[in-house]
């Protein structure tokens, strides 16, 4: 199971992604509410995978990934979107994004995405 | 710029068809009516959004309490602290308008698709009506089998 950090600027979404990873057994190390707490919280617990939203004031989903990916070239990021916006979500892949969840978020989704990026746990079930 | 009552209703049409999907499959609803309503009035749990670019488009949603109860258990299961209730109360609005607007972009027609959206706007109720007073605006009520939601869409002809 992995040890996750939630980055997003809403209450709403930190707290249902917060929950439903724990519901699959998985462990919230830390939750941020902006690009700039994700950056520092990313450098103090080392997560296996970070969920990132994309739209969030002072520094941006996006930004944020760029400099942890610059940092630390392993990380594993996933984007989450409200907006199905192609052209951000491809810019986040092309800087090192491994997927993305577009809002609402469900189990269904989360499920498949955290499959996709770390197909051995599956396999390990 | 301004924009036509046509591509309104187009735009109004994508909004209805994402709180559809919202209220029915996420949310597991039933929707008993959806009916053009003559005015707004944000009065309980509300949100309001702005699309800008060539035009500009503010839009708002009031949830009623019944329904806002409702959504806010399907959203955390009873899996909440006592200490974020509050927060989490004043947050859900936001987070749904920006949800299901943003997902409704993609049936807008063509030349607004490229709009961009905000982040919620954090207006109180006189500040809408205010806005809506200067503005041009088209309203909607849902009727769902756990209570109403009413949301306008305001803009400039």
């Amino acid at each position: 199971m992995l040890n996750i950090l939630v980055v997003d600027d809403s209450i709403v979404i930190r707290r249902t992604l917060t929950m439903k990873l724990e519901q699959m057994g998985h462990t919230v190390v830390a939750q941020a509410k902006s690009g700039k707490e994700a950056v520092s919280f990313y450098k103090e617990h080392m997560p296996d995978l970070v969920t990132m939203d994309i739209t969030m004031p002072s520094m941006n989903g996006i930004e944020a990934l760029k400099i942890i990916k610059k940092k630390y070239s392993n990380a594993v990021v996933i984007m989450v979107t409200s907006h199905g916006e192609e052209k951000l979500v491809m810019d986040a892949i092309s800087n090192g994004a491994k997927g993305y969840i577009l809002k609402p978020i469900t189990d269904e989704k989360l499920t498949t995405v955290i499959a996709k990026v770390f197909p051995e746990l599956s396999e390990c079930k | 710029m301004s924009i036509d009552i046509e591509n309104i209703n187009k735009i109004m049409n994508s909004i209805n068809n994402e709180l559809k999907i919202f209220l029915t499959n996420d949310m597991s609803l039933n929707i008993l009516k959806i009916k053009n309503i003559p005015e707004y009035i944000p009065k309980e749990h509300f949100a309001t959004i702005k699309l800008s670019r060539d035009i500009s488009l503010v839009i708002s949603l009031n949830i009623d309490n019944s329904l806002f109860e409702v959504l806010f258990n399907n959203f955390f299961e009873g899996h909440i602290l006592e200490d974020d209730k509050e927060e989490l109360i004043a947050a859900l609005p936001d987070e749904i308008i920006n949800i299901v607007v943003g997902l409704a972009i993609k049936g807008f027609p063509k030349k607004y698709r490229d709009l961009e959206l905000g982040l919620p706007l954090k207006l109180q109720q006189n500040q809408i009506l205010e806005i809506l007073n200067k503005n041009t605006s088209l309203s909607y009520k849902i009727v769902t089998n756990s209570g109403n939601l009413v949301y306008s869409i305001i803009y400039k002809v």
